[in-house]
């Protein structure tokens, strides 16, 4: 009887992973291989330790409940904002995303008057960092097509 | 005596004080950015340090090393997101502390074991730095392999949670850090025909991910407040703090000390020190039950080391011109392109610089204190006082900068992404981020020494007596089975003993 489905499943993965590596591994010099091989092992044997074990007793893992809408929404925004950084530039898409992030995360009670005052302060600390970073740490971020020189 | 004592006046000039200053509030603040670690803080500033004098430029370079170090403690605490590798550990209590509502007292005693460990270093820099250089010498490939498997271990049987999970999380970033050109041999491995990963896997975008976006998306799912306020909201929590550092001057000082005694050893740093000093503090704790809950002594244990590996570190850089950790290797850089050789007659033939910079280093640790205690306790307040909806924008804002700015690539943000949210679905199956962070983290000191003692062991036809028969590697041995085995076998037996009590 299966008492920890996560343990058992993550079990079940962690091998498939481990022969894939193990696999991988067994193609390179010995040098190169003798240690992916000794750590593949030990990765399977305590993977089948978990899958043993989860028939035995469950370890529970205390976990916080997911917003179905907002960790979407948030994942994808988050990624929106990598992805055209060095299309639409830095400060461009940091302030678009910035904002959209903070209407995102509003909660329904929150009046607008301050989601306006956080949209704001947010686009004043975006604009702040990036010129410390662009000025006095010298890091060359990307300016985007449309600000390029 | 007399030449002691004019170096030591000579770093009590006002344009050395000031520097040492400036430089404990820059290493501060951009350690605790995550993504900014100690080391790029130290390489940012090196070319302007060479306008200076010598020992001025050792000393603001120190300075900053001291403060980043430090400073890497306050995201671990505030948002568990340990701003450099070595404040791993600090999460482990400094976070459950700040969302009890302890979170000034967090920082605060942070900022005093930080203090004391940094004292104790420089101090062992000072008065043993020749003697102690020769300790690393010890250490030959065999032993840094079991010292990376003790700090895994450790990790693994510390950190909160299931102890499986953990050691297959260690061994999941042991993989990751094969990614890329092998060590020994030259083998290009795991990189599935993607050119970006023949360097290899950056640990800080993978740190940054794994630890922060679990939070993020927690943040975002959470009700109420994301930390709770203190109950004394207007004090320092000094007197309290002090307390309870005070209270564990023992610990605080065997924590500053194993911190220096692994700085010393070249390559293995502040996140092996830091979780070394942990372990020790959770197993010789009456409180052992509380660790990873929140518990002062956790954060005092980690604290101290991780600062003091900043004047351990010192030691083989100075003595033998071996870095013992990545930023000493630029501080090193630095040395030599102002001209100092670094070796056994630095301490005679160039002693002026030298020791105008250990006095220098020892006035930044001593500013540390005061600066810390001040500017934490209003980055506390600030992180409490931000309300959710911007607080987590800021956040995120934070990661894509701090990682794009490790080689200004992309990639590293696409990285930090993509292991973030791999780390959040780990996460929630109960596979910690500590264990697989400090596995990429000591991955290649781990591989280099094993597959070396391989070779070693095979030339003597005696693999085996190479990995089991020295000393030095016998202790790391024993060490690492009573971290794996102990805890459970005290459960075995408690139990055991309990039942016979019922029965009686």
């Amino acid at each position: 009887m299966i008492k920890d489905k996560v343990s058992l499943v993550s079990g079940i993965i962690l091998i498939l992973f481990s022969i894939l590596i193990y696999y991988e591994s067994s193609q390179l010099s010995p040098f190169g291989s003798v240690f992916p091989l000794a750590i593949t092992t030990a990765l399977l044997i305590l993977s089948l330790i978990l899958i043993f074990r989860s028939f035995k007793f469950e370890i529970k893992v205390v976990n916080q409940n997911i917003s179905l809408i907002k960790i979407p929404l948030l994942v994808t925004t988050f990624f929106a904002w990598i992805y055209f950084i060095e299309r639409t530039g830095f400060i461009l898409t940091s302030l678009i995303a910035f904002n959209l992030l903070i209407i995102i995360n509003s909660e329904n009670k929150i009046l607008l008057k301050t989601v306006i005052f956080y949209m704001l302060t947010g686009s004043f600390f975006i604009i702040l960092l990036y010129i410390g970073f662009k000025n006095l740490l010298l890091v060359p971020l990307p300016e985007g097509l449309w600000f390029r020189n | 005596m007399t030449n002691i004592f004019t170096d030591f006046l000579s770093s009590l000039s006002l344009i050395n004080l000031g520097l040492a200053f400036s430089g404990v509030l820059a290493g501060i603040i951009i350690g605790a950015l995550p993504g900014l670690s100690a080391t790029m803080a130290v390489a940012i500033l090196v070319p302007f340090t060479f306008a200076l004098e010598p020992s001025s430029g050792l000393i603001v370079l120190g300075a900053i090393y001291t403060g980043a170090i430090f400073g890497g403690s306050w995201s671990a605490i505030l948002i568990n997101t340990p701003g450099t590798p070595s404040a791993v550990a600090t999460t482990f209590d400094g976070y459950p502390l700040a969302k009890k509502g302890d979170g000034d007292l967090a920082m605060s005693i942070s900022c005093i074991s930080s203090f004391i460990g940094g004292i104790i270093g420089v101090i062992c820099l000072a008065l043993f730095a020749p003697p102690l250089a020769s300790i690393s010498l010890m250490f030959g490939p065999t032993e840094y392999f079991w010292l990376a498997v003790l700090g895994l271990t450790l990790i693994s049987t510390l950190a909160e949670g299931d102890n499986i999970k953990s050691l297959i999380g260690a061994c999941l970033g042991l993989l990751l850090s094969m990614v890329g050109v092998a060590v020994v041999g030259g083998d290009m491995r795991m990189t599935w025909n993607i050119s970006f990963l023949n360097s290899g896997i950056e640990i800080v975008s993978a740190m940054i991910g794994l630890f922060c976006i679990p939070v993020i998306l927690d943040l975002t799912s959470m009700k109420g407040k994301h930390l709770n306020e203190s109950e004394t909201p207007k004090s320092l929590r000094l007197k309290e703090s002090f307390f309870l550092v005070f209270s564990k001057k023992f610990q605080a000082v065997r924590g500053a000390l194993i911190g220096t005694f692994i700085g010393i050893l070249p390559g293995a740093g502040g996140s092996i020190a830091s979780i070394v000093s942990y372990g020790e503090a959770k197993r010789s704790s009456k409180n052992k039950d509380n660790f990873g809950k929140g518990e002062p002594e956790g954060l005092i244990a980690s604290e101290t080391a991780n600062n003091a590996t900043v004047g351990g570190g010192f030691i083989p850089t100075l003595c033998l011109g071996i870095p013992g950790t990545p930023p000493d290797a630029v501080i090193l850089g630095a040395l030599l392109v102002q001209g100092i050789r670094t070796g056994d007659t630095l301490f005679t033939q160039q002693s002026s610089i030298v020791y105008t910079f250990i006095f220098g280093l020892f006035l930044a640790t001593i500013m540390l204190l005061p600066l810390g205690l001040l500017m934490g306790r209003y980055a506390y307040k600030s992180i409490i006082k931000i309300p959710r909806e911007i607080l987590i924008p800021i956040i995120i804002f934070l990661t894509i900068i701090g990682s794009y700015s490790i080689q200004n690539n992309i990639l590293n943000v696409y990285f930090m992404f993509f292991f973030g949210l791999i780390g959040w679905i780990l996460n929630r199956a109960g596979f910690k981020a500590s264990p697989i962070v400090l596995g990429l983290v000591l991955g290649q000191i781990a591989e280099q020494g094993f597959v070396q003692s391989y070779i070693i062991g095979n030339a003597q036809e005696n693999i085996i007596a190479n990995y089991f028969a020295k000393p030095i590697s016998i202790v790391l041995v024993i060490l690492i089975l009573m971290g794996l085995f102990l805890p459970t076998l005290k459960k075995i037996y408690n139990k055991k003993r309990r039942n016979l009590n019922d029965q009686r």
